[in-house]
């Protein structure tokens, strides 16, 4: 059970740990656009060269960054296969009823498969290396624009991090009430399609429900400490960007910039 | 020498005389407050029992503070929570007085109404009817309802739902900073805090990866930093394994003992209330009384009407005196227990 539970921020001294979150969220936006504008085999290498950097100088382990490919794999899987199957490309390999294998049909699955492999473990080292509330301040002050359109960004902002924490807490409880219908015959293993969705919903409406008492005592909780929305809190100084901030966001401009244009 | 003792004597007699009074008026009610008060009237004042210990244990729980302050002042309390018309009290006329300093334990069967009871305290309830002071706010009043949260801290069952992030002390810091603590004192105020539950150095370790004890150790931290005058533990312990809650007890009896908040402790296990200077007993939405540790939890009859399990050693007790051994006197703890057991011989 006590798995490194994925999106946990770990503790550490790297360089990475100690640049400002407002730096991290831009270079983090600014490296999507990246791995999306990436689709060639030189564009990839040149992807994995920078991952393997970025995971050095953080010091999160492979282990950590790559935690997530176990639960996705089968949603992996369907997206190659579904972009093999049906995109539709000038030259089959084989076509039979509405599917068409081609290179380019597998070319296209492996794309997206790469894109969303790169993108979780870029997440994955923003997260590790933020601390929610320091992550959740950097999203309200990045957001600040959108107060002159009326929205509520001090307390998105809560609301995003609150979230993001009990992500771990819900994973374990979805196991555990998996096992618990798994011992009164639910068949979640079998090969069945029919029995496998019946077997849904005793998992999701437990998980809702308990979802919502959670939420219901977290909010009580948070009441009880005072919390009454984002205004009347205490306000984080603005920080100044350092050097090393400017240096990071530069580096992480000119990779998006050197790749878009190179590869 | 002599007269100096006589004087702080008739003065903790006096003080808990006029405690007494508030807390327990119909014991009280036949002894005129203008009779100077004596050593005498100590038998009296117990009431049935006719145990000069209780009285001793009041007299000592209240010439320890000075008890003038009530933290807690509740009359006629009714609560029901709207379900598609019923009308069923949750609450039924509640009245409750805990003077500062002072632990309480409140005991209950489920649904007793003991968890509806302390809601009203933080406010988290508001009140339908009766009135109620917490640490001299009035519940009622909306506007001063964030200064009364500050005075009256609470702490809940499971430890899991009251962390608002995955770090230590950012999760304390949450509190200080819904009270706009100016930024360069939050630091010092949580390891404070820490240092008050003896978790300190834990600041940058995530709650999930702690123990059942620690963790709610930690949120009794978050509840600390803001300095509440009270604090209540809405069974706080009854997740935890015997180690956890121990630690927990540990913790709440040394701040009562040194810190001197005000504990408003609600569990299910006896042995937990034994420590407190006082006991109620809620059924049905109602109290069903209210006394010493060594009044209440001794008093089988009253406890099997609240459907509540007498402590062990009580239990014990009671065991023997069926099988024809007789001890001569009830046994709280173990500690006693075993001394009594030794006095056999």
């Amino acid at each position: 059970m006590n798995r490194m539970p994925i999106g946990q921020y770990i503790p550490g001294d790297s360089l990475i740990h100690h640049l400002d979150a407002r730096v991290k969220l831009i270079a983090f936006i600014l490296l999507i656009s990246t791995i999306i504008l990436t689709d060639s085999v030189p564009g990839y290498c040149s992807l994995m060269v920078l991952t393997a950097g970025l995971l050095f100088v953080s010091k999160v382990k492979l282990k950590t960054a790559l935690g997530f490919i176990q639960s996705l794999f089968l949603f992996l899987m369907v997206i190659f296969v579904m972009n093999t199957l049906f995109f539709d490309s000038a030259q089959p390999i084989c076509s039979w009823w509405i599917f068409h294998i081609s290179l380019g049909g597998m070319a296209q699955g492996a794309n997206v498969v790469l894109r969303v492999i790169f993108l979780m473990i870029f997440s994955s080292v923003l997260m590790a290396t933020t601390a929610p509330m320091e992550a959740a301040f950097a999203l309200k002050s990045l957001l600040r624009p959108l107060q002159y359109i009326r929205i509520p960004t001090e307390d998105l902002a809560i609301m995003i991090s609150v979230a993001v924490q009990f992500i771990p807490v819900l994973m374990e409880e979805t196991e555990m009430i998996r096992k618990a219908q798994t011992a009164r015959g639910a068949k979640f293993e079998s090969a069945r399609l029919r029995e496998k969705a019946a077997s849904v919903m005793p998992l999701v409406i437990p998980i809702f429900l308990g979802a919502f008492r959670r939420a219901d005592e977290l909010s009580l909780a948070m009441e009880a400490r005072g919390y009454r929305g984002g205004k009347n809190r205490t306000q984080n100084k603005q920080k100044p960007l350092r050097k090393q901030d400017i240096l990071a966001l530069l580096t992480a401009a000119a990779v998006c910039f050197i790749q878009a244009y190179a590869f | 020498m002599l007269q100096n003792i006589q004087l702080v004597i008739d003065t903790a007699i006096a003080d808990a005389y006029y405690m007494g009074k508030i807390l327990y008026p119909e014991n009280f009610k036949d002894i005129e407050p203008e009779k100077k008060i004596n050593a005498n009237h100590i038998p009296q004042t117990c009431g049935e029992s006719e145990n000069v210990s209780i009285f001793c244990d009041r007299v000592y729980w209240k010439a320890k503070t000075a008890m003038v302050m009530r933290s807690i002042d509740g009359k006629g309390i009714s609560y029901s929570y709207a379900f598609e018309g019923s009308i069923d009290l949750s609450l039924d006329d509640v009245s409750i007085c805990i003077a500062q300093g002072e632990m309480v334990a409140i005991l209950g069967h489920n649904g007793s109404g003991k968890s509806t009871l302390v809601k009203h305290f933080d406010a988290l309830l508001s009140l339908q009817k009766g009135s109620l002071k917490v640490a001299g706010l009035d519940a009622n009043n909306t506007d001063r309802i964030w200064e009364l949260r500050k005075k009256c801290g609470m702490v809940f069952q499971n430890p899991d739902n009251q962390f608002v992030s995955s770090i230590v002390d950012e999760d304390i810091a949450f509190g200080l900073e819904n009270y706009d603590t100016p930024i360069e004192q939050i630091p010092s105020k949580v390891s404070e805090a820490l240092a008050l539950v003896g978790m300190s150095g834990f600041e940058k370790k995530s709650p999930h990866m702690l123990s059942g004890g620690q963790k709610q150790r930690i949120a009794l931290a978050s509840v600390l930093a803001l300095e509440p005058e009270i604090i209540v533990f809405d069974e706080s312990t009854a997740m935890l394994d015997p180690e956890g809650r121990k630690e927990v007890i540990t913790t709440i009896r040394r701040l009562h003992d040194n810190e001197h908040k005000t504990i408003i402790l609600i569990s299910h296990y006896m042995e937990e209330a034994v420590f407190a200077d006082r006991i109620y007993i809620m059924k049905n939405g109602r109290i069903l009384a209210q006394g010493t540790p060594r009044e209440i939890l001794t008093d089988q009859v009253l406890l099997a009407e609240a459907r509540l399990l007498p402590p062990l050693p009580v239990r014990i007790y009671y065991d023997l005196q069926k099988a024809g051994i007789i001890l001569r006197h009830c046994p709280l703890t173990e500690e006693e227990l075993v001394e009594e057991l030794c006095r056999l011989n």
